[in-house]
């Protein structure tokens, strides 16, 4: 982790927020019946379990941003890949294939968006505009009851706890320590942050944008894949409408955690941040009996101030740097 | 030679909208083939209700596209005016009159906020109208409380949503004006010319002297206000008031708007291709409804035919136009010494452009 930027600043405000709903609601710490002060991980764990898929795919949503894209369909496409990842654990074949045909199909739609933005030159926020209204037609059309049941198997593997932490938070972890390394130690990683920050001084060393945008928006339908399959192993029900609202989610966690809206700067370590973030707060809404409906708008206020906040910094730098050139 | 010379004037002549113009004819006869229930008076006031909605959103929404901006937060600024209408109306006992003025205000008072966000903080305009799409929705959610009002016992909400006029339902009276003010608007006003200027090359239109910041929160301020319009229409013609009112607007809208050519990357397009691109999107969704498609498998073909059309519109067009121009060299008539004899053909002269 880098000491400057976003990161230390959001690990800050995180730990404070922990501690304020340490001390005004039971979240960390509560009594027992004599009276005692005991300490109580469960809430946290639990919301740590309920956001692995969202780690996971605000990891992909990072590199897509990073390479100056962007995915409007991640919501549509964790819905269809947790409706075909329960689908596939019903028919009675091995687990592991409840694991893959999602991450399969997330890989296939991260294949179509990408060959149509990068080798048919249209801007990703049309493109991934109409695949979202196609899968979630696709979805509807697929669950016409509303909602479909995981097995028991599939979601005994995904409550399992090896080693106390369970799989789910496993996963998570190491697909987001995997692309942090990618991003940080190679040659792709780092070209990445090229084509984000320019992409015509990037086509001028040697990098090819295009093909950047096309493997970066594959990623991310093979995490989409891997957390619609996170997620599906951890609830018993998919419904029909699930996803909706992701994008927003995982681009606010990812814009809260320091990456740049225009690409180019930020990492996958703000980002998991970012995810705790809202998190929190989403557990401090609760705790606070603010009604849910209030929610989305939250997110959108964190959204628009993070953002401002981001480009009043980097005019506040470009002005002290011209300060100091004159 | 003569021949030669009318593919080439052929190829040239065959501007967006017109090849628009006969793909819609085309699908509407189809349309009307394939159901005898089309082209009846009832389904075609229905639907033209309808394309109101969505036609009265595509107007500013094409104004936006062609500065190259993007308006997301459309279908919950519909969202947010229902709620205020309704409740003003229903829980605090305003007039309706006066509801719908509250609520227009509010709308423009949304639309203003977007401009004022993205020309102030100069965040980008996807950024800004994703998050404003998530704050006006929850608002409207949060005072809903999820909730609805029932709006259909209101006379003048009664009239906005059934009321008609020579048998033409009362939104058109209200659409078709507006198309044809922002449509001449665009082509023949210095500020119509802005918009193309600004999508064209922003830093040249600004030397040029024009103000763009200022254009385009008027954009994005009346893209509020259709927004506004748009929703008391629909809270007419639905006769309930709720926060999951225009949900899918905005994606309707820009299908509407892409397919009547207007270039996502700005500075090309043109009300009459959006007017052509609305009648498309709901005579479709109408014609697949009375065929029988499911609901959901609409949506899919819409979708797709979003990406389609911008694929062959991004692609396809100036390829074709390349391949013509490579195999009609170009006709001798542009040099200046013979103007006199093209100025004397006028419908010519207008094709070449």
């Amino acid at each position: 982790m880098r000491w400057k930027g976003r990161e230390p600043f959001l690990l800050i405000v995180n730990l404070l927020l922990i501690a304020v709903l340490t001390a005004t609601t039971p979240f960390l710490m509560r009594r027992d019946a004599s009276g005692a002060l005991l300490i109580d991980f469960s809430a946290l764990r639990l919301l740590l379990d309920n956001y692995a898929a969202t780690f996971i795919g605000a990891v992909g949503m990072t590199l897509v941003i990073l390479a100056g894209q962007i995915d409007l369909s991640v919501g549509s496409a964790l819905a269809l890949c947790a409706v075909i990842a329960a689908q596939v654990s019903q028919m009675g074949w091995p687990i592991p294939l409840a694991f893959l045909a999602p991450i399969g199909v997330g890989t296939l739609i991260g294949l179509i968006n990408g060959t149509i933005v990068a080798y048919g030159r249209i801007h990703a926020i049309l493109v991934t505009l109409g695949m979202m209204t196609i899968l979630r037609g696709l979805v509807v059309y697929l669950v016409p009851a509303g909602w479909v049941a995981t097995s028991d198997a599939f979601k005994a593997v995904g409550l399992a706890r090896p080693l106390g932490i369970s799989t789910s938070i496993w996963i998570a972890g190491a697909f987001a320590l995997f692309v942090a390394l990618l991003m940080r130690y190679t040659r792709w990683g780092r070209e990445i942050y090229a084509v984000g920050s320019n992409p015509s001084a990037a086509t001028i060393i040697g990098i090819r944008p295009h093909r950047i945008w096309f493997a970066v928006l594959v990623l991310n339908g093979f995490t989409i894949g891997l957390a619609s399959a996170v997620h599906a192993s951890r609830f018993g029900v998919i419904q029909n409408n699930i996803g909706q609202g992701f994008e927003l989610l995982l681009i606010t966690a990812v814009v809260i955690g320091g990456t740049s809206i225009f690409g180019g700067y930020g990492s996958v370590w703000g980002t998991l941040l970012g995810v705790l973030f809202l998190a929190l707060v989403r557990s401090a809404l609760i705790y606070f009996r603010i009604p849910a409906l209030w929610e989305q708008a939250v997110y959108g206020a964190f959204l628009l101030f993070a953002v401002g906040l981001d480009i009043a910094r980097t005019r506040a730098w470009s002005r002290a740097l011209r300060g100091g050139a004159a | 030679m003569k021949g030669i010379a009318g593919a080439g004037a052929l190829a040239r002549g065959l501007t967006r909208e017109r090849i628009l113009l006969i793909i819609v004819a085309g699908m509407l006869v189809a349309i009307a083939y394939l159901t005898p229930k089309f082209l009846t008076a009832t389904n075609l006031q229905i639907t033209s209700r309808y394309l109101v909605e969505v036609g009265l959103v595509a107007i500013p929404m094409t104004m936006v596209i062609l500065i190259r901006g993007i308006d997301i937060s459309v279908g919950s600024i519909v969202a947010l005016t229902t709620i205020v209408l309704g409740f003003s109306w229903s829980v605090y006992r305003v007039p309706m009159a006066l509801a719908i003025l509250l609520a227009l205000m509010v709308a423009t008072l949304c639309g203003f906020l977007n401009g004022l966000a993205i020309t102030r903080l100069r965040v980008p305009d996807l950024v800004v109208t994703l998050s404003t799409m998530a704050i006006y929705r929850g608002i409207a959610e949060g005072l809903g409380g999820g909730g609805r009002v029932y709006l259909y016992e209101d006379p003048i909400m009664r009239f906005l949503g059934e009321g008609q006029i020579f048998g033409v339902p009362i939104g058109l009276f209200v659409f078709l004006p507006a198309v044809l003010i922002a449509g001449v608007a665009l082509d023949r006003t210095p500020w119509g010319r802005a918009l193309y200027a600004i999508g064209h090359n922003e830093t040249a239109a600004r030397f040029a002297g024009i103000q763009a910041d200022r254009i385009r929160g008027m954009v994005y301020t009346l893209s509020g206000l259709a927004s506004g319009l748009s929703a008391v229409f629909l809270a007419g013609r639905l006769g309930t008031a709720r926060a999951t009112a225009g949900l899918g607007l905005e994606f309707e809208v820009i299908t509407a708007v892409v397919v009547g050519g207007t270039a996502i990357s700005g500075g090309e397009g043109s009300i009459w291709g959006s007017f052509l691109g609305v009648v498309m999107v709901t005579a479709l969704r109408n014609g697949l409804n009375l065929i029988g498609v499911p609901s959901p498998i609409q949506a899919m073909i819409i979708g797709a035919l979003l990406i389609l059309t911008v694929l062959a519109n991004e692609n396809l067009r100036l390829r074709i136009r390349g391949w013509v121009r490579r195999a009609v060299p170009a006709p001798p008539e542009v040099t200046p010494e013979v103007e006199p004899a093209s100025a004397a053909n006028p419908s010519s002269s207008q094709e070449r452009r």
